[in-house]
Parts: C-alpha cells; sequence; structure tokens
C-alpha cells in the first residue's frame, strides 16, 4: 500500500520522525514520541497508526502504554505484538477518513 | 553467544543448483546471499538469508593455483547489492565432497578480506562467508561491529524437509 | 536406555532420531492442544523445548489436561511447571525452558526454535503467532477446535491443523484468517463464559501435528512438499484436507515476502 507524499508530509509535520513498516500485509506509520492533545498523561508516546481496515475498524491507532490519564476508554487491545514491540489500544469507530492526517486526528480526538 | 543461519530449503537448493554448474575453467563457483538480522540485540543474534545473486561466468579470474577467483567488479557487485538491499552480504562456495566442510588454507587466507569492504557499506548488517558440501553447511558470521568471526552453531534449512546443523559449541 | 528406546521408530530413518533430537521446539499455549503435544514430542525423543504459557491449572481444565492431576489442578500449579515435568518424566533432557508468560512478553527465546507448534485460543493471537513466525523464518503448526451451537441443533464440532511454512502460503492465504473474522471476533472481546473444550479434539489434533512436525524433519514419507491445512469434522470423525486447497493460487504469498524477515525495519520518511 503507497500513500501520496503530500499526506505523508502533513504527518511529518506533526511528528518529525515519522517512519513506515509493513506486516502481514498492513501498512504501519510509527510516530515516535508524538506529542498527545493536554492533560495525557505521559504527554507524549510512540504512537502506530495503522491507516487500513484492521479487525472491523477502518483504521487503528496503537499507543506504546495505555495513558494513565484515561483508564476510562475502552481498552480492549492489551500488549498485542506488532512489527516486534507491544502495544495497547482502546475502541474507537472513526470513518474512513480520506487522509493519513485525518485518520490520526480522529483517534486523538477520543484523548480531548 | 550462539548464532544461528536460517534460509528457505528453496533458496539452498537455488544456490547449490548454482554451484553446482560447470565454469569453464574454475574448479569451484561462488555466489553471494544475502541476509537481514535478527534478534540482534540478543545472546542469540539470528541470520535470516533473504536471497541470492550468482556470478557470471566472466566475473572469474583463471587461477590455477585456486578453487576459484573473483574479480574485482563481482566483490563491488556485492557492494552494491549490499546499498540497495541493506542486507548484509555472505560470500558462498561448495566443496564437492561430503561432511562436514572446511574452509581450506587459502579459503582462510583469503576469504576474510572481503568482510571489511562489506562492512564499509553496511555496518549495521552481519556479514560472513557460507560453505556447503555436498550434505553440509558451515557458516562464518561477523556480526556488526565485529572483527572476528563467530561459527554459527545452528544452521537450518526451512522447509520440506527441514533440516538442521548443529555444531558443539567450544 | 536409549538403544531400545526409539527401536520402534526406527523406520524414521538413519538420522530420523538425531534430527529430532537436534531440533529445537517452541510450544506457545500449554492447555488442551499443547499438553498433548508437549507428551508426545517427548514420548518422540524431542531434546530442546521452549515453552510459554501464562496460566495455572485450575479445575475447569480437568477434563482436557492431560499433564494435569486433580491436585496440581487444587493448587493452581503453573502449566509449564506441570509441561516440564512430564516431558522430564518420559525423557531426561537438560533442555526444557519454560516461561510462564505470554510469548510476546519475552519472545527472544522463541525466535531461537527450529518449530513451533501455536495452541492459541483465537484469530487474532495466531496472527500474531504467525507474523513472529514467518519474519524468524520458523514453521509454525497450529491447532485449534471450537464448537457450536445454534438453537436446538447438534453442536457442531470443528477444528484445524495448519502448516505455515515460511515462503509458502499463510494463514491469510489459506483463507483461514480474514479481516472479516478477526472483526467479528474483535467484536465479541469480552463476552463472558470460556469455550467448549473438550480432550479427545485435542489428541486427534495435536497427535497430527507432531506427526507433521516429525515429518518435516526426518521427511519419512519421502512425500513432496504440500501446502497442509486440515479440516477437522468432529462430528463424524473424519480429518481432511481443506477443501480451499483445491482453489489455492501458485503465487508467493503477499502477506510474508521473502525480504521481510529479520528485526524490522522502518523507513524512515
Amino acid at each position: 500500500m503507497t500513500f501520496p507524499d503530500d499526506q505523508i508530509a502533513e504527518l511529518k509535520l506533526l511528528c518529525a520522525g515519522v517512519q513506515q513498516g509493513v506486516e502481514a500485509g498492513y501498512p504501519y506509520f510509527l510516530l515516535p514520541a508524538l506529542r498527545l492533545p493536554a492533560r495525557c498523561d505521559p504527554p507524549s508516546m510512540d504512537v502506530l497508526l495503522c491507516p487500513a481496515s484492521r479487525d472491523g475498524y477502518a483504521s487503528r491507532l496503537f499507543f506504546a502504554e495505555r495513558l494513565k490519564s484515561h483508564p476510562h476508554l475502552n481498552w480492549n487491545v492489551n500488549r498485542v505484538r506488532i512489527l516486534e514491540r507491544n502495544w495497547d489500544a482502546f475502541s474507537w469507530r472513526v470513518n474512513a477518513e480520506p487522509r493519513l492526517i485525518q485518520k490520526l486526528a480522529a483517534h486523538l480526538r477520543a484523548l480531548k | 553467544m550462539s548464532v544461528h543461519v536460517r534460509l528457505t530449503r528453496q533458496l539452498y537448493e537455488q544456490v547449490r543448483a548454482d554451484l553446482s554448474r560447470l565454469h569453464p575453467f574454475a574448479s569451484e563457483r561462488v555466489g553471494f546471499l544475502f541476509a537481514q538480522l535478527g534478534n540482534a540485540n540478543s545472546v542469540t543474534p539470528l541470520v535470516l538469508f533473504t536471497g541470492y545473486s550468482l556470478l557470471a561466468d566472466d566475473r572469474y579470474i583463471n587461477d590455477p593455483q585456486a578453487g576459484a577467483r573473483i574479480d574485482s567488479q563481482a566483490i563491488r557487485s556485492a557492494m552494491q547489492e549490499v546499498l540497495n538491499r541493506k542486507e548484509g552480504a555472505f560470500h558462498v562456495h561448495m566443496h564437492d565432497w561430503h561432511g562436514k566442510p572446511r574452509f581450506s588454507r587459502m579459503d582462510r587466507t583469503e576469504l576474510p578480506r572481503l568482510i571489511p569492504s562489506f562492512q564499509a557499506v553496511g555496518l549495521s548488517f552481519a556479514h560472513g562467508l557460507l560453505l556447503l558440501s555436498k550434505d553440509d553447511i558451515t557458516a562464518a558470521v561477523w556480526l556488526p561491529g565485529n572483527t572476528q568471526p563467530a561459527e554459527a552453531d545452528h544452521i537450518t534449512i526451512v522447509g520440506h524437509p527441514l533440516q538442521v546443523f548443529e555444531r558443539q559449541r567450544t | 536406555m536409549t538403544s531400545e528406546r526409539f527401536s520402534r521408530q526406527s523406520f524414521l530413518g538413519a538420522d530420523g532420531q538425531a534430527a529430532i533430537e537436534r531440533a529445537i521446539v517452541g510450544i506457545v499455549g500449554l492447555g488442551g492442544g499443547g499438553g498433548h503435544i508437549v507428551q508426545q514430542c517427548a514420548h518422540v525423543g524431542f531434546l530442546n523445548y521452549r515453552l510459554y504459557d501464562a496460566d495455572g491449572a485450575d479445575e475447569s481444565n480437568l477434563n482436557r489436561l492431560v499433564i494435569s492431576t486433580e491436585a496440581d489442578a487444587e493448587a493452581g500449579i503453573l502449566k509449564v511447571e506441570l509441561a516440564r515435568r512430564r516431558i522430564l518424566a518420559i525423557r531426561s533432557t537438560d533442555n526444557v525452558e519454560i516461561f510462564p508468560c505470554r510469548w510476546q512478553d519475552n519472545p527472544e527465546p522463541l525466535r531461537g526454535c527450529d518449530i513451533v507448534f501455536g495452541c492459541v485460543d483465537s484469530f487474532a493471537e495466531r496472527r500474531e503467532l504467525e507474523a513472529c513466525c514467518r519474519r524468524y523464518l520458523i514453521p509454525l503448526i497450529d491447532i485449534g477446535m471450537d464448537i457450536h451451537q445454534a438453537g436446538d441443533e447438534a453442536p457442531v464440532m470443528g477444528g484445524q491443523v495448519i502448516l505455515s511454512m515460511p515462503g509458502g502460503p499463510c494463514m491469510f492465504c489459506l483463507g483461514f484468517l480474514a479481516e472479516a473474522k478477526l472483526g467479528r471476533e474483535a467484536q465479541k472481546y469480552g463476552a463472558a463464559g470460556g469455550r467448549p473444550q473438550v480432550v479427545w479434539p485435542n489428541g486427534v489434533l495435536a497427535s497430527t501435528a507432531v506427526g507433521i512436525a516429525v515429518n518435516l524433519l526426518t521427511n519419512w514419507t519421502r512425500s513432496k512438499p504440500q501446502t497442509i491445512y486440515l479440516s477437522y469434522r468432529g462430528n463424524d470423525g473424519t480429518l481432511v484436507p481443506h477443501p480451499r486447497l483445491e482453489h489455492l493460487r501458485d503465487v508467493p504469498c503477499p502477506h510474508y515476502p521473502p525480504h521481510q524477515v529479520g528485526d524490522p525495519i522502518f523507513k524512515k520518511l
């Protein structure tokens, strides 16, 4: 799966160190130390965006660990192994947004 | 430390088939395998072969003293592949007898000279030497940053059949 | 003792026993299926084990956990401890490593295995395990069973044995894993109650898996390499090649291309 350069450029504005990976046919974007919305604890964290349909979700955002500030979210993915790291994710359905940055923003909206 | 090496049977048989071909004057053939590293920072690093490049007949130098001598273009091509693939390079050749293969005196003198060239273009990859016999295999692996090789003590041909070659660790 | 011990399996070939003894087997999940596998591996003569399971035995396991006694279940003994105990009772070896945790929390030893038996409970776990095995070029033999009941109809028992061989079709290629199934499974996350499980289909599937492993190592059948996806129908006691195999296209697996091995490499953007 390839993504247009302009969409990747938009991700880079948000996270300069963004990297791309793939596993089992799923594409992933690793955003190291992404600054999270205000009141998040911790305030920044590695996140992994899967912009493709996965497990019945149009896209999915994985976190290096559960946010202490948001225990009330339905963290229904517990230490799943992707690209040789373990990740957590909460259930948050977003529409099939057309642009990568929109997909990411839609997931981060849950943290506001 | 215990170094494991793995390649698929399909790749292994591709290598054997190529190295078995007769050359107009060289008594042995040479090729290059390319590998990714797994478990890089552990006590059991894994060398995982992904592909093979054979050498054209005209890349050999006619040297009766050697089983096979390859020219500098062959080595430069292998170095370029390290850069292109972002993988480590392993020189591979075959001795035409049964049992555990052993690098000859000339192999031990000449072949390690390739490694610094590969390391120069691929410092974070493992490079090395692979030697096949009719029914066995041995590998010397230079892990990233190492100037000395480690002998692979567990080599697996992955496929049907699944073949495991094991060396006693000294 | 060893001169007679394996005399009845000499048909495995001159080097067959040595091949079994050289191999490092990983078993992920030491429940109903994994318990059978561990036991049979010990009988066949495997010497090198890496065993993963975070759980202890309990009463609900006793209908199928062949490595557990009532006392073990009462004491909540770790399943990996039970597995080690069973192995050592059958076959002396210094090389049984146990990991009372999820494999994801200590993956390095698993990567060192020559064969992995996957005895996990969900499609999602299978996806994770297969991804790791493909990345580190390890054949994965997956087993599983399930029982469904619709209304008043008789329960339907099914299961599978799949060999996921690096370079060959993966579980996605075989249709065993699919986005729709993973999605439905994710929807049911947290649904109460244990899945129905019984001892005899686990035995059938586990035995078949061990047979596949032995054949891989010894090639005693001298058969050509083939894709193995066996479908178990418990209601009539059959284990047959899955019909899907007839429609399998002879193309390289697109999910795990040959260069995507080793520690993950991210492309800097």
